[in-house]
């Protein structure tokens, strides 16, 4: 009785299999037609990107190819059982984990799970029904069924089971302990937000805190002069902040992570005399940090040798009591990653290596963007230029309109796109941009109201007090300003916030020569995976935006690469500027206003600037440089007061 | 036919009673693992004073040696030592005492360790006259503490060819330890190498100390070798040049701390949290953010919040008369700095709303006095700071930059000779002199008391320490001028310190 009962049960099982692998054949020409005959739009349709359609075609094949392994087991099923198993393990099976892992853990546009839904999906019920038909033939086997015989059957689906849940336990913990995002504490405080809050880059580039903290102290020898810690890169560090400013701490999994943030190279600092303590300037011009200094430490660091577990954990675990389990992350996942990516970015970054360096207060801001997001070909050109400080942006804020060229060469005509694209250079990932969204709009607003502190430079300090001023030079210079560079440097003068041509200016032209048409094409269409970020105002201009000068006593050196050390010396015909000067000290100049850019400890802790590499040239702007001795002081006694 | 085949209820059972023994064996072993190389025992003090002076504050764990090597050390080395031991560097026995004053002991992983606590540079000493026995003055600068020798005594021993596994075993036969078979095998193997290997590692790290002058008895370099033993901060002439690398200073004296919270603490005045503080010191001391012995510090913070001022011996010694003029001239020149004795008479008045300027910073253009501590706390510095303790609660969050140098109350002000950060005037008489009328060279050593000028009395010769004011951080300027009441009369001064002693 039970064994007919069976044997009607193999039938139909074998039925119900056939029918599976015939269904799933079906479903896989569904997808491979698509792949061999119009790639691009089949996948536009699941929102994944292809800029090579001979792969996916490729791809097309194979698992047509692969599909074509599975016929037989549709045909005769008890010859050909392995086939049955093979096509379940790994073929399904393992497509399953593939498109589960690149879009949980390595954050690839979500239409791929639709892969893992077709292989899954297929994958399970074939299993499902191989399985109860094994049960039934072993029952019918023995003639006699007997429940113990029965329970072999759901054994097989346990392990079955167990295995597919092993799986998914293993992505779901691995997203868990590493990838997942907990928010940062709120900060409510704009500037607060924007010093040491995350801009969503941590995957792309956060450092695990514990590898950060231990960072400087065994590789100090990495660091640039004076190589006192984090502080040696330039970066101000306020009395007992956790971080320095422009390092963001953000936690993903059960992992804190510090990354930088705009506040990395927008902050200024300055000191009225040497033996005083530097102040900051929220915002400022960057004007001593050394953000190639950071990228030259963390490509030495991957490459050293004593970047290894053993070395990092006794680091850590001398100064905190690492918990067993964030032990084993470090030593077996974090550290070897880290060195890897470390690793990864030195060769991102090659390309540096072969053109003048940055220097402190300098940045190629958009080479690093144009090579990698934009994928742009690696070209000979140099972008190198001064930090902007972010203030008095009030004015320009409407977005696109003619009067709002941002970045030196007006690259771009709205601030919430600069500000986005910041972040973006900075490695703000898509997914992660929900989150921080309003902080952005948070920073953006707060851009656009910070002003730059005071001048220390005033008529009211006694006279003969280094920053005194002479009233009457002022209101002098303020004259002179009227007449000969209001025009564009006045708020309200007609060119204020144009681009000015660089025919005109006759600066050095490296920067402009760097942005491209095709860079200003791509970044106009740029998406990650299917996310078009709706970038609207790039455009590719041939000239220097004239700004407003407030704060210009803190943002030497002069003109868009840092060429003139001081305002005195800009006022000077290009013949008599410094050909060779330090950058990076942030003690003022009382006398020719800017920094003081000589002597020994412009050189101990500046970086040389030498006006004849490439890209350096003090040229152009000769505005000013004809008027009389008289008028320049008066000129340069009113700049230093605004 | 199997006939004693077992039954299942038996193989269930059997196998149970091998699971129940096996976790049985697996919770002994974790027991047994977490005793001896996990957990770390200490001695207990009933007494508050007793803890202080011989408690553990987690030190040893880290930075400490095995109590028989250190005892075996002045053996291994007498022709360096001396027939004292450890008494040459200033360490400070008690009768009936086998570790000095200010070492404290903990068994770590089976072995007992000693290293420092607060005590060692925190514990003083007078004697009213030449010859008479020292007493101790708990909780004031350990003015003979040479801190600086003992320190490269031990970056010496650690090149020593004398340190071998073989000479420490017989040294610790000879300083009467026993070790038994057992641990000497662990001695020999390992003990005696991670030891030597200690003391080579801090040899390096603290090569600057060979281009510093010696600091001298009773002072310290606080901050300098604090950057290159907590972050590895470079420290050759490039780096850092003669003036900031030579911030040695005398110690503090540590008695009521409670009025001190808020203050401006340490002699540049970077920091006003009492607790961050002795977790900064302790770091000083040897324990590590992992090692500290938080509930110990604490303790002892409790017990020193309200720990007094030594009176001054001689208090019937006084002359009342100039004690009145002196309490009126204190009033008007030093008072709004440094508080003063209470009106009510209930000790001393450290009222930071009274007295405007106590325990508040004054830039180093208007006092004037020597440079190099305060060069030696650095803005990069400070910021690393904020790392410490990182992932506690208690992770630094109050140290910051300062431009000079603190206004300190002056509670038992006579007791804490030398004067200025850098102890670089003898007595508070000589304090009240304009700088070039103070001794340009003068001996510290003796805790002889001058009991008119207040302060040691300088005596040459035998070990005395020659303190050179032209070297650099050793400077005897500042704190001078009419302000500062170095052009009052001798009437004056002499009342001045008079009062004083009341303190």
């Amino acid at each position: 009785m039970h064994g007919a009962v069976a044997v009607s049960e193999v039938e139909q099982r074998t039925r119900q299999h056939t029918i599976a692998i015939w269904v799933g054949i079906a479903l896989n020409l569904c997808f491979i037609i698509p792949l061999l005959f119009v790639p691009t739009w089949f996948l536009g349709l699941f929102g994944v990107p292809l800029r090579e359609p001979t792969w996916a075609r490729f791809t097309g094949l194979l698992v047509l190819i692969i599909s074509c392994f599975y016929v037989p087991a549709a045909v005769d099923l008890v010859r050909y059982r392995v086939i049955a198993w093979l096509a379940i393990v790994p073929s399904r099976s393992f497509g399953t984990l593939f498109f589960l892992t690149i879009v949980f853990v390595f954050e690839q546009p979500k239409g791929f799970l639709a892969g893992a839904l077709l292989d899954g999906g297929v994958g399970l019920v074939t299993l499902y029904f191989l399985v109860r038909l094994t049960a039934a033939e072993r029952a019918a086997r023995a003639g006699a069924a007997s429940t113990g015989d029965r329970r072999m059957g759901t054994h097989a689906l346990k392990v079955a089971g167990a295995i597919v849940g092993l799986a998914v336990a293993l992505v779901l913990g691995t997203w868990l302990l590493l990838f997942r995002s907990v928010p940062q504490p709120k900060l409510l405080d704009p500037l607060a937000a924007f010093n040491y809050g995350s801009i969503g880059n941590e995957s792309a580039q956060g450092l695990p805190y514990w590898i950060w903290r231990v960072l400087p102290k065994v590789f100090s020898d990495h660091l640039p002069y004076p190589r006192n810690g984090w502080s040696s890169l330039g970066l101000y560090w306020e009395a007992g902040s956790e971080l320095p400013v422009g390092l963001s701490k953000k936690t993903l999994g059960v992992i804190p992570r510090v990354s930088i943030n705009c506040a990395f190279c927008h902050q200024g600092s300055y000191r009225l005399v040497g033996e005083d303590s530097s102040r900051l300037i929220p915002g400022g011009a960057g004007t001593r940090v050394s953000p190639q200094a950071y990228l030259r430490f963390l490509e030495r660091v991957g490459k050293d040798a004593r970047f290894n577990a053993d070395r990092i954990l006794e680091e850590i675990e001398a100064i905190y009591d690492l918990p067993w389990w964030e032990s084993i992350l470090y030593r077996f996942v974090l550290v070897p990653f880290t060195r890897r990516a470390l690793q990864e970015q030195a060769t991102l970054y090659a390309w540096t290596y072969d053109r003048p360096a940055w220097g402190r207060g300098r940045i190629d801001p958009f080479n690093p963007v144009k090579f990698t997001l934009l994928e742009q070909p690696i070209d000979d050109t140099i972008g190198n230029s001064d930090i902007m400080p972010l203030w008095s942006l009030a004015a320009v804020a409407h977005d696109g309109g003619a009067r709002s060229a941002l970045h030196w060469d007006g690259l771009n005509t709205s601030l919430h796109e600069v500000v986005l694209a910041g972040a973006i250079g900075d490695g703000l990932s898509h997914k992660a941009y929900a989150e921080v969204e309003e902080r952005l709009t948070l920073i953006e607003n707060w851009i656009r109201l910070q002003q730059p502190p005071a001048s220390p430079f005033s008529p009211d300090r006694p006279p003969g007090d280094p920053y005194y001023v002479d009233p009457e030079a002022v209101v002098d210079g303020r004259r002179v300003f009227a007449k000969s560079c209001a025009e564009c440097h006045d708020p309200h003068g007609p060119r204020h916030r144009t681009v000015i041509p660089v025919q005109e200016m006759g600066t050095d032209r490296h920067r402009l020569d760097m942005w491209t048409e095709a860079a200003k094409d791509r970044y106009l269409d740029y998406r990650s995976g299917s996310y078009d970020w709706g970038f609207e105002h790039f455009q590719n201009v041939d000239g220097y935006v004239a700004t407003a000068l407030s704060g210009v006593w803190a943002r030497g050196p002069y003109l868009h690469n840092g060429s003139v050390p001081t305002l005195w010396d800009l006022l000077q015909p290009v013949a008599k500027r410094p050909t060779r000067f330090y950058r990076g000290l942030d003690v003022v100049d009382p006398d020719k206003g800017g920094f003081i850019a000589h002597g020994a400890e412009a050189q101990r802790l500046g970086t040389l600037y030498d006006v004849s590499e490439p890209g350096n040239a003090n040229v152009g702007h000769t505005w000013g440089t004809e008027l009389s001795v008289a008028d320049k002081l008066a000129l340069l006694a009113y700049l230093k007061t605004l | 036919m199997d006939l004693d085949r077992l039954t299942p209820v038996e193989v269930a059972r059997r196998r149970n009673k091998r699971i129940r023994w096996t976790i049985i064996l697996l919770v002994l072993i974790g027991v047994v693992y977490y005793a001896v190389f996990e957990k770390t025992y200490v001695v207990a003090y009933d007494s508050d004073l007793e803890h202080f002076k011989y408690g553990s504050i987690g030190s040893e764990t880290a930075s400490g040696v095995p109590y028989w090597i250190f005892q075996a050390l002045p053996v291994l080395f007498e022709d360096k030592l001396g027939p004292g031991g450890y008494k040459s560097f200033g360490f400070l026995y008690e009768p009936g005492q086998d570790l000095p004053i200010g070492v404290s002991r903990r068994v770590v992983q089976g072995i007992e360790r000693v290293w420092l606590n607060c005590a060692v540079c925190h514990t003083g000493t007078y004697r009213e006259n030449d010859g008479d026995e020292s007493k101790l003055i708990i909780g004031a600068p350990a003015n003979n503490l040479r801190l600086f020798e003992f320190i490269q005594f031990l970056r010496e021993a650690a090149i020593d060819n004398r340190f071998s596994a073989d000479n420490v075993l017989q040294a610790i036969e000879q300083a009467g330890g026993d070790l038994g078979w057992f641990r000497r095998f662990i001695y020999r193997t390992f003990v005696v190498k991670r030891v030597g290997d200690g003391l080579l590692e801090l040899r390096q790290q603290l090569a600057f100390m060979e281009r510093q002058h010696d600091w001298g008895p009773g002072r310290v370099d606080t901050f300098n070798p604090y950057k290159a033993i907590q972050f590895n901060f470079p420290m050759g002439p490039e780096y850092i040049g003669d003036k900031a690398l030579n911030g040695a200073s005398d110690y503090p004296s540590i008695w009521q701390q409670r009025p001190r919270e808020g203050m401006q603490l340490h002699w540049d005045g970077n920091n006003t949290s009492v607790a961050e503080r002795n977790l900064s010191a302790a770091l000083g001391a040897g324990v590590t953010p992992v090692t500290v012995d938080r509930p110990s510090i604490q303790r002892i913070e409790r017990w020193l919040s309200d720990w007094p001022a030594p009176a001054y011996p001689k208090r019937d010694q006084l002359d009342a008369a100039s004690i009145r003029h002196g309490k009126r001239l204190y009033g008007e020149y030093c008072a709004s700095c440094h508080g003063a004795m209470s009106a009510k008479g209930d000790g001393y008045d450290y009222d930071t709303r009274r007295y405007s300027g106590l325990g508040k910073v004054v830039p180093l253009r208007l006092i004037g006095t020597d440079p190099g501590r305060v060069l030696s706390y650095t803005e990069g510095f400070a910021g690393a700071q904020n790392m410490l303790y990182a992932g506690y609660p208690w992770r630094f969050q109050q140290f910051r930059k300062t431009e000079g140098y603190a206004n300190q109350p002056l509670d038992g002000i006579w007791a804490r000779s030398p004067y200025l950060h850098n102890g670089s005037v003898p007595t508070l008489r000589d304090l009240l002199e304009p700088a070039d009328k103070r001794p340009a060279v003068f001996y510290r050593g003796s805790d002889v008391f001058d009991w008119k000028r207040v302060g040691y009395k300088s005596i040459g010769g035998g070990s005395a320490f020659r303190f050179d004011t032209a070297l650099p951080g050793n400077s005897n300027e500042g704190h001078d001028g009419p302000r500062y009441g170095t052009a009052l009369s001798e009437r004056d001064k002499v009342a001045l310190v008079e009062y004083m002693k009341t303190f």
